[in-house]
């Protein structure tokens, strides 16, 4: 659509202003930072500017002029972090299993959720409950639900094994005697796939922009397909999917986003059995930014590095999604 | 589908002229109390603003205190600034308001983050002096606390009320073990030794059922910290007064020896999923852990409970080392660039949190020790429980908790060891773990960052 | 048509949903269990899940011992202004993302995208200097202002993922009877788009529901917490009161749940209008 520049402002401009003053100059303010070294001292800050030292230090390139700037300014540490390495990964490996489950369970739910039936509105109210509950209580009842000897989930395991033993008794003499369930949270290996599990538990959100697009499913089309006597999946891949693409794309980006800046739960979950398992990238940037020695400059650093990280996967999600996303009266994106 | 289109020019300049009272209203309702602000017209020296932390009990309390001060000075004004929860979103929020140049005038600030203001000059360093009247003096409060608001030889903030630990034991449990044991299992009933402590502990460990799994543990041990105590009685150190790590030598292997034998080979102490473990403390609430090391803040908390009246405290046992337990202290710091007339209200309210009024209400309610030490009393007859005064006692022998700024992250790194010293399947050796832990960048840097 | 094959298709449809209930619902009937025991009970090693003695006091404690209807009102004004920001100025920023050319789209979809990127954290300290510049500290002005530039970008970019799939015949037909842009915008397309209108007033009112960090950090007044402050107040040194804290958190919930089940009839109404 063509329209004249005032028109385009008028739609624009609360997102503008909002861009520019609430999240553009704190933006470039902790660009800034990133590149100083911030003591408060006396009630005035200080920022002394210590260039790119800092991306050395999570990186962990040596500095090679460390002497000269350690004259001016004191306090560059010259140690490589070696939390920042653990810390980006355990972030990444938990986005690559708690994205593509997270999405295929909001889709799958959405789409058993999107038929006319009694009840219907209560059992959606029940399915994204979990996702109302959040906070301090959802973390109270996880581990609970996580206990390694009376959790539920662990209960369900020893059921399931306890069902498939006569089956594995064929194969193998113990049968499931001897399988062992997992400590979840008090593991490093288990403590990720806990927070997987907690993270499809609260679908919700994802559902529901899933269960938005569904309403733009032309019933026509639908009727159409049916009376061609379409399968199910033919049904779902040629009929729905065009329309719910859009949809898929933003939960994608939006979750992968989310997934990767996770905080609350791993911040209220850490615990010393998981060696570390849990510590998430943006644990790690908190604990710098604000617990002592306070290291908010450091922190920024860690912050931008991070934006170019979920950047270079986010571009090509988006860059791709010309290919698969179906747009109505496309021009080009 | 319907469009409305209208075009009646009267109409649209009403449009207009309401469209411009509603941005200026909102234009105002933005901007107007900076606009005020930069006016001048602000320019409060009767009130001042007191940032606390805790849960729901601590906010009632502190309103008290501050009604009583408003009602001694009148017109003066004392806005409480709360911050819920534990005491990390505090820490955060107040790091978030000296970088931005808005502390409170008077805040709590617990020992955790104080060296860090301390060292950046956030708080007023000249706090010793006639201002603060009689609570003031040294000589009226308790030595350690004093001291441990100390940084670079001058007074930064003032000890208001502490919590040292000791070791809880569950009657109910105590009786239980007997009954299985089948004879009568004696608690002490003053000092004892860490063998004594060791007979009672493997004797509360109990499985009932005889089915190869313990029912009930006869100890239970959070974090490092806790285990502070038991290191100091076996003579082992963890730091020294110039921040130079210590742990290690004969001493500290026997202390970390001997957490191993109390986890993995006697199975005193659980495992942590072998309690409710979430929350500080709650395996012993409920039966499951036999003792446990807390400080005074449990035993109110306790005593709201179905335990009321089934525990008693005990001291912490001796060895090689003596005894020593580990304290902490909440102080009150006065944040630095204050105006001349704002300072002096703040002073007055310092003066008034360690009045004996306030210091014996801190004791009465029994969640903390009182820094002054004569509201002692009163906190040993805060309850009719006869383990109440142990706590002042065990004053004597109480210790700081080593202060550095980067306390958090070493503390996190002797954790993660400790857990690896105590892991069924393949546990380190204790020198191993205290060679690691001396060459940990996470401790080493802990030291580097202080000066 | 086989209706036998139907027939059994529906069972299992039905059997799948009652499944999903059940695994959702566990973790919550654990909460209602335990907001209803003493507080050694919530705590018993191995857990209880029978009620013997229901302490329906719990409840009445939750109101009496905190305002808890104080906190819910609060809730309520936050969470239902941003929301209405949100919908009014995410869908217009949407609207033109999708619908317009100009020279700086593809820029301005970038900066959107590109905002969503930066941890927040370190946006904390620039902006508290803001709002305090501004003198908005303790008032609902930094909760709720924001809301009203822009609505966050997840919004802007959830309604312009769905404005791009209507059909531009509509705006065509607008424009051809003689609408200007913004009645196309106001009373054709959003019309249209009531599904993703009631989706993002939820997803953003319940994320002002629960956000922990923004009161914490902007509000020090205890008359003007939210909720979601309000259940941190059951934690301290000494322990925490589970049961209070899960009664309290269900109360918490339900007027969200209730909401909820009252907009998502709207989102599934449209589905017959536009059919």
């Amino acid at each position: 659509m063509q329209v004249s520049r005032r028109t385009i402002f008028m739609f624009l401009w609360p997102w503008l202003v909002g861009l520019i003053f609430w999240t553009g100059a704190p933006i470039l303010t902790s660009l800034a930072l990133s590149f100083s070294q911030v003591n408060v001292k006396a009630n005035s800050q200080q920022a002394a500017w210590v260039g790119l030292s800092h991306y050395r230090e999570a990186i962990g390139v040596q500095d090679d002029v460390e002497d000269s700037s350690a004259s001016s300014v004191k306090q560059v540490t010259p140690y490589r972090d070696d939390q920042f390495r653990l810390s980006l990964v355990n972030s990444l490996v938990y986005t690559v299993f708690a994205v593509p489950l997270g999405l295929c369970s909001a889709l799958s739910v959405a789409l058993l959720l999107n038929k006319k039936m009694r009840g219907m509105g209560v059992i959606r109210t029940l399915v994204y409950l979990p996702h109302v509950l959040g906070g301090v209580a959802t973390i109270v009842i996880w581990s609970w639900m996580l206990n390694p000897q009376y959790g539920w989930v662990n209960e369900g395991l020893r059921c399931i094994y306890l069902a498939v033993d006569p089956i594995v008794r064929l194969f193998y003499e113990q049968g499931t005697a001897d399988w062992t369930t997992p400590n979840w949270l008090y593991s490093a290996v288990w403590c990720k796939p806990s927070l997987v599990m907690m993270h499809v538990w609260t679908m919700g959100p994802g559902m529901l922009v899933f269960l938005a697009a569904l309403q733009r499913v032309p019933l026509h089309e639908r009727d159409a397909s049916l009376l061609d006597g379409a399968g199910a999946w033919h049904r779902f891949r040629y009929v729905t999917w065009p329309h719910l693409t859009p949809a898929v794309l933003f939960n994608l980006i939006v979750g992968t986003i989310f997934s990767m800046q996770s905080f609350t739960e791993p911040y209220m979950l850490q615990h010393p059995q998981q060696q570390d398992g849990l510590l998430f990238y943006m644990l790690h940037l908190y604990q710098v930014a604000f617990e002592p020695p306070y290291r908010l400059g450091y922190a920024c650093a860690l912050a931008w590095i991070f934006f170019v990280v979920i950047a270079a996967m986010v571009t090509p999600m988006i860059l791709a999604s010309r290919r698969w996303v179906y747009e109505a009266g496309m021009d080009a994106a | 589908m319907p469009v409305r289109i209208r075009y009646i020019p009267a109409e649209k300049y009403i449009k207009i002229i309401l469209v411009g009272i509603v941005t200026l209203a909102v234009l105002y309702w933005l901007f107007g109390h900076a606009l005020a602000r930069y006016a001048g017209e602000e320019n409060h020296n009767s009130s001042i603003r007191f940032a606390h932390f805790g849960n729901f009990q601590d906010y009632e309390f502190w309103g008290e205190v501050i009604s009583t001060f408003q009602q001694r000075h009148a017109g003066v004004s004392v806005s409480q600034e709360y911050v819920v929860g534990k005491s990390g979103h505090y820490s955060t929020k107040l790091r978030q308001q000296a970088m931005t140049d808005t502390l409170p005038d008077v805040f709590l600030i617990q020992l955790g983050p104080f060296p860090q203001f301390a060292q950046d000059m956030e708080v007023v360093d000249d706090l010793l002096d006639d201002s603060l009247g009689e609570g003031g003096r040294p000589s009226r409060l308790d030595a350690t606390a004093v001291r441990a608001f100390q940084w670079n030889g001058s007074q930064r903030a003032m000890p208001i009320s502490g919590g040292n630990l000791l070791i809880y034991l569950n009657l109910d449990c105590l009786e239980r073990s007997a009954e299985y044991h089948q004879k009568t299992l004696s608690r002490p009933i003053g000092p004892w030794t860490i063998d004594e402590f060791y007979l009672l502990a493997k004797q509360l460990t109990c499985d009932f059922d005889d089915d190869g799994q313990v029912d009930q543990f006869g100890f239970w041990l959070p974090r490092w910290i806790y285990y502070l105590p038991f290191m100091w009685s076996f003579g082992a150190e963890t730091m020294d007064e110039h921040g130079q790590w210590q742990m290690h030598g004969t001493a500290s292997e026997q202390a970390m020896s001997f957490y191993q034998k109390l986890a993995v080979g006697d199975r005193v102490c659980p495992r942590m999923d072998e309690v409710p473990q979430l929350f500080q403390d709650t395996g012993f609430l409920t039966g499951r852990t036999a003792m446990c090391i807390n400080g005074p803040w449990f035993q109110p908390f306790l005593d709201q409970t179905r335990l009321a009246g089934r525990y008693v405290v005990l001291d912490i046992p001796s060895g090689l080392g003596g005894r020593a337990t580990r304290i902490t202290w909440d102080g009150v710091a006065i944040a630095a660039g204050l105006s001349p007339a704002r300072k002096r209200l703040a002073e007055q309210f310092v003066r008034h949190l360690l009045s004996i009024e306030v210091q014996s209400k801190i004791a009465r309610v029994g969640r903390a020790l009182p820094a002054r030490v004569e509201a002692l009393p009163m906190f040993s007859e805060s309850s009719s429980h006869p383990s109440r005064g142990r706590f002042v006692e065990a004053l004597s022998y109480s210790r700081l908790q080593p202060r550095w700024p980067g306390f958090s992250q070493a503390d996190r790194t002797v954790n993660k060891q400790l857990v690896k010293l105590i892991d069924s399947e393949n546990p380190i050796t204790p020198k191993e773990m205290l060679e690691t832990l001396k060459r940990s960048p996470a401790i080493l840097k802990a030291f580097e960052l202080r000066n | 048509m086989n209706s036998k094959y139907d027939a059994m298709r529906s069972n299992i449809l039905q059997l799948t949903l009652l499944a999903i209930c059940a695994v959702v619902l566990l973790p919550l009937f654990w909460a209602g269990v335990s907001s209803l025991q003493p507080l050694d009970e919530v705590y018993a090693f191995p857990p209880r899940f029978s009620v013997k003695h229901a302490q329906w006091s719990n409840y009445s404690k939750a109101f009496t011992q905190l305002p808890m209807l104080r906190f819910l009102g609060n809730s309520f004004v936050i969470a239902s202004t941003s929301a209405l920001g949100a919908i009014a100025t995410a869908s217009m920023a949407g609207f033109a993302l999708a619908r317009f050319q100009f020279a700086g789209r593809r820029l301005a979809f970038g900066l959107l995208i590109a905002s969503m990127l930066i941890p927040s954290y370190v946006l904390l300290v620039p902006r508290y200097m803001l709002c305090d510049a501004l003198g908005w500290m303790d008032t609902y002005k930094p909760l709720i202002v924001p809301a009203w530039l822009g609505g966050g970008a997840f919004n802007i970019f959830l309604f312009r993922q769905y404005f791009r799939k209507i059909p531009r015949e509509y705006d065509d037909a607008a424009v051809l009877d003689g609408a200007s842009t913004w009645q196309t915008f106001r009373f054709v397309i959003l019309p249209i788009a009531k599904p993703v209108v009631i989706t993002v007033g939820l997803l953003s009112f319940i994320y002002h529901w629960q956000d922990f960090l923004d009161p914490l950090i902007y509000l020090s007044d205890f008359e003007t917490f939210p909720v979601s402050l309000g259940l941190r107040m059951y934690q301290s040194m000494a322990g925490t009161w589970a049961n209070l804290l899960m009664a309290a958190s269900l109360i918490a919930l339900l007027p969200v749940a209730i909401l909820f089940f009252v907009c998502q009839r709207y989102v599934f109404r449209t589905l017959q209008a536009a059919g």
